[in-house]
């Protein structure tokens, strides 16, 4: 918190926006966003804020053609980093497994009542998703991204792009592990 | 109550807005300079290498806020502009006891007249026990925000010689409202 309060009163090169309009205008949603990716909320804010912090030189420089991407692009990566750090043993047995799993599509024609019961169930089923299903899941079912965006924003940064195929998978891979959760 | 029946995909879309907007977010970090002074490094102190001070400005620049531990223990400021336009300043700072609670303070003050601008210097007490210490630079106050609670707070600290100086030029030049002044009168002539 404090890196970012110091921050913020130094900030103001990017000709469009001084960086205190830019975090107190994407601060919020960047939080939420951050929040379904991961799931933490207590740790969410420091995420962000560190994402900020990371973008605070780039864009003072004027670097950035598209800011907000560019931070969205940082927080997706953050949040993957830390989901993997808290959870990468139990990925690793689920993707062994999974990666057995056909790849069905988009759910089928099942249905699901919408309840409070059931919108809980999908919460902690995302939780044992691994990580990239779940980025993919958000981006692609909450930030409405297609599938050449979500590809941008999960691609490391200065890394290769990332087949589409691959992208595609985790999203229908993920919606299908719901499911079967769900169905549990 | 009807009962709505969607597919995977609907779900999970309701769920992830439904539970980002039940997200508290906090207001995104008020943009100002913020310093701690921890008390451990006062031990050092009395070997001449003093860590425990330095010199921070205001956001618009123009105010200077300099702070350090005396060897006595005592939180010393000295604020100091060399613009005429600056009359009053505020300025806070935080105490933390041993357990990491902290008490905050606040500051109002003019500035007193010194050869190179304006500078007013306090000492804030006795900080021996505290653990930590975290101040935020000096910013300017307009005059209209001024109140009489400020006053008879700021004369409670101990008014070194600019203090006083800057206290008693306030009142000589009528920018204080007569209760003000009067409580500022009545602590210089207790001095």
């Amino acid at each position: 918190m404090n890196a970012m309060t110091a921050l913020t009163t130094q900030a103001g090169g990017n000709q469009a926006e001084s960086f205190d309009r830019f975090y107190v205008r994407c601060y919020p949603g960047m939080v939420r966003f951050a929040y379904v990716i991961t799931g933490a909320g207590p740790h969410v804010e420091e995420l962000v804020q560190d994402a900020f912090a990371s973008v605070f030189p780039a864009f003072c420089r004027g670097d950035l053609r598209e800011p907000e991407f560019y931070l969205k692009r940082t927080v997706v990566n953050r949040c993957r980093r830390w989901k993997g750090s808290q959870a990468r043993r139990r990925e690793h047995e689920i993707v062994t497994h999974l990666d057995q799993e056909p790849l069905d599509g988009q759910g089928g024609e099942t249905t699901f009542e919408d309840s409070v019961e059931n919108r809980d169930a999908v919460w902690a089923a995302l939780d044992r998703l691994p990580v990239k299903q779940r980025t993919a899941l958000v981006l692609h079912f909450y930030e409405d991204l297609r599938f050449e965006q979500i590809e941008e924003l999960m691609r490391e940064p200065g890394g290769q792009p990332l087949n589409l195929v691959t992208v595609r998978s985790w999203v229908f891979r993920g919606l299908a592990n719901l499911k079967k959760e769900m169905e549990k | 109550m009807t009962i709505e029946y969607v597919g995977m995909e609907e779900l999970l879309r309701r769920t992830l807005r439904a539970r980002a907007e039940s997200l508290r977010v906090g207001e995104a970090p008020i943009a100002r300079p913020d310093i701690t002074l921890r008390r451990t490094l006062s031990a050092a102190a009395s070997s001449s290498q003093r860590v425990l001070s330095g010199s921070y400005q205001s956001s618009c620049g123009r105010i200077t806020t300099a702070a350090h531990e005396t060897d006595e223990g005592r939180l010393v400021i000295e604020v100091a502009s060399s613009d005429e336009a600056v009359a009053f300043v505020t300025f806070t700072w935080s105490v933390f006891d041993g357990e990491g609670v902290a008490q905050p303070f606040r500051l109002v003050t003019p500035l007193a007249k010194i050869r190179s601008g304006w500078s007013v210097s306090y000492d804030l007490g006795d900080v021996t026990a505290a653990s930590a210490i975290s101040l935020d630079a000096a910013e300017e106050l307009p005059q209209a925000e001024i109140t009489l609670r400020d006053v008879t707070d700021a004369l409670r600290f101990g008014l070194l010689g600019s203090g006083a100086r800057a206290w008693r030029s306030a009142c000589d030049s009528g920018t204080l409202t007569a209760e003000m002044a009067l409580a500022v009168r009545t602590k210089l002539a207790d001095d």
